[in-house]
């Protein structure tokens, strides 16, 4: 008798709902979890987003669909026309962000071919200079995937149109972007995205998505600074730009207690009414309890709520699988209600274990 | 013939003590022992934040009548204290520019003690976000010392991003100016904490990407008011009252940093 049995024949649960080791397919799969979903790697994570994002701040991207694909996202040819787009997915960390982001670079491969990403964590520093990194990031990355132009060729262009300092307040360098996409228009069938992490900073969002947009199609920021995110949106769309601001927000009470509804029911056939067993409400609540320090309600990120369900639901199985054991039988009818449940106490502990590091 | 002074001789043959010399005292002396108890004092409020206060001490007195002799004293009983470990900070005040008694300040802070400030800070706002949730209180207990940190983010237990916006918040509410915290938030940076930390100490940047670009110091005000990256300025020359309030906004205290003469400026920065 495994965990896995309980799971099947107490639950009715194909897989873990927190842990699934089991894709929508029925093939094996690791746990989608345990760093943020990219569909890019691995098409079966599609299943597992969660429509918790604020798309109120982007016309342009979102919302997911309920087969948890964008619905609406610019086409190639509106990129052209319109210009490049910048989106900007703010939240704290483990809130979906990444996950998100992954999931809009899937989309730009479904609809245009893999994108050639240049990833870029900023630390601060002029930025003159970042652009300058940007450049040598794609300079360095470009020629891993194309034969034309050589390394050579954009090192040459670089090193001319860099040769004098510049310090723009809106740009920077912009005539290098410029040219290096007239030399690869030919050769590179690819779109090319930049994506931004690291320090949040608004004005030098700015400056790279107005210095470097002639090359990148396509601008990603993940930050944690929502506030600054939406400071950006303001700022630049006077310059009619193309701006999305996407948030990942933490989950509430009522939120959780949906999310954790969604998430059992999708390991659940589904003729089977949609319920949170066997987690309680209660269990869900404790989570929720104020502590001394707190100002206002409490809301945690999606992976913390994961985290603390997945190990709460293996505490529980691993003590059901004893509990049947002596029982000899895997029959549900041979447990109580309270055994079947997962409630407060049981999830006060998974959360004490995992507060402990252990 | 002036005698040579004994060993238990307190006082010293100079009629005016230069700060830091090694120093033949006694401790008996009851105004000496008054003013390591009123130090002691204020260490032992500043544990807990809710007895914690500013604290600013004048000494006044004519030339040689021991002021510098007694911050000297004082300065090594608070080197000596092992569980509160403040920082002694010294700084003397002959010119009229305050940028010149930063410069003195900032010069005795090593990266290496900002960077334990900041860390310390990082520490004590994760008690209190750990404190928010009856779930997470439990994390107070692994958070004795601030290198319990970097497993706690590794874990996932504490979100560090959260924490350095939080701390930037906190710093500016508090009026620390924006490029000063900037900077101060650069500290741990591998590849920029060290021009960072050479900015705050008010020195030149030796770079020569920003030196193509450098303007006369009086631009600098203007430059930062527009927005412009701490680590483009060559130089920092902050005003007076900007150099002020992010003494006050390090040192936690509500009053002015103390001045300990009219021409001392020490500063005890309880620490632990």
């Amino acid at each position: 008798m495994t965990p896995d049995d309980v799971l099947s024949a107490i639950y009715q649960l194909r897989t873990h709902p927190f842990s699934p080791s089991v894709g929508v397919d029925g093939q094996p799969l690791q746990d989608p979890f345990a760093l943020p979903l990219n569909p890019s790697a691995e098409p079966r994570h599609t299943a597992y987003y969660y429509d918790l994002y604020d798309w109120s701040g982007s016309s342009q991207v979102g919302p997911l669909d309920p087969a948890q694909i964008v619905r609406r996202f610019p086409a190639p040819a509106d990129l052209v026309n319109f210009g490049s787009l910048l989106t900007i997915i703010a939240g704290p960390e483990h809130s979906g962000r990444e996950s998100l982001r992954n999931l809009l670079l899937h989309k730009i491969g479904q609809q245009t071919g893999l994108p050639l990403v240049i990833n870029l964590v900023l630390e601060g520093g002029d930025r003159g200079q970042i652009v300058k990194q940007v450049a040598e990031l794609f300079m360095l990355e470009y020629p891993n995937h194309f034969g034309m132009p050589t390394f050579d060729r954009l090192q040459q262009v670089f090193q001319t149109m860099t040769k004098t300092k510049v310090s723009g307040q809106s740009s920077c360098y912009a005539n290098l972007f410029q040219f290096w996409r007239t030399q690869i228009q030919a050769f590179c069938n690819r779109p090319l995205v930049l994506s931004i992490g690291g320090k949040p900073d608004y004005n030098t969002w700015r400056v790279l998505y107005n210095s470097t947009r002639s090359l990148f199609s396509c601008l990603f920021v993940v930050t944690g600074d929502i506030a600054s995110a939406k400071t950006c949106r303001e700022t630049m769309q006077g310059d009619h730009v193309n701006v999305a601001v996407i948030v990942a927000p933490p989950l509430s009470e009522g939120e959780a207690m949906e999310y954790v509804r969604f998430r059992v029911s999708k390991e659940r056939p589904t003729a089977i009414p949609s319920s949170i067993e066997p987690f309680t409400p209660a269990a869900i609540s404790a989570l929720y309890q104020r502590g001394p320090t707190a100002t206002e309600n409490l809301r945690w990120q999606i992976a913390f709520l994961n985290r603390t369900m997945r190990r709460a639901l293996d505490d529980h199985l691993a003590a059901l699988v004893g509990i049947l054991k002596a029982r000899g039988s895997l029959d549900r009818a041979l447990l109580s209600p309270q055994e079947i449940e997962i409630n407060a106490t049981v999830v006060r502990r998974a959360r004490e274990a995992l507060n402990m590091g252990q | 013939m002036i005698p040579t002074p004994t060993p238990d001789n307190p006082f010293p043959i100079e009629a005016v003590a230069t700060y830091g010399a090694a120093l033949r005292t006694c401790e008996d002396l009851s105004y000496m022992q008054a003013c390591r108890d009123q130090l002691n004092e204020y260490l032992i409020q500043y544990e807990k934040s809710e007895t914690r206060y500013g604290c600013s001490i004048g000494l006044s007195g004519g030339h040689g009548s021991g002021k510098t002799h007694l911050l000297s004293w004082l300065a090594q009983q608070a080197a000596a204290l092992t569980v509160s470990r403040p920082v002694v900070l010294y700084a003397k005040a002959d010119r009229a520019s305050f940028f010149d008694l930063y410069t003195q300040i900032m010069a005795q802070l090593k990266r290496a003690d900002l960077q334990l400030i900041i860390a310390d800070a990082v520490k004590n706002l994760a008690v209190e976000e750990v404190n928010k949730a009856e779930a997470t209180k439990s994390i107070e207990k692994r958070l004795q010392t601030p290198a319990e940190l970097q497993r706690l983010f590794r874990e996932e237990n504490l979100d560090r991003e959260a924490l350095f916006l939080t701390l930037r918040d906190r710093l500016q509410v508090s009026g620390t100016p924006q490029e000063i915290t900037e900077a101060l938030l650069l500290i741990e940076s591998p590849t920029l904490g060290e021009k960072a930390h050479t900015w705050l100490s008010g020195k030149r940047i030796e770079d020569r990407e920003v030196s193509v670009t450098a303007h006369t110091s009086r631009a600098w005000p203007r430059q930062f008011r527009e927005g412009r990256d701490i680590c483009h300025a060559p130089a920092n020359s902050l005003s007076q009252k900007r150099c002020q309030r992010f003494i006050y906004s390090v040192t936690d205290a509500t009053s002015p940093p103390p001045a300990v003469s009219a021409r001392d400026g020490g500063i005890v920065r309880p620490g632990k």
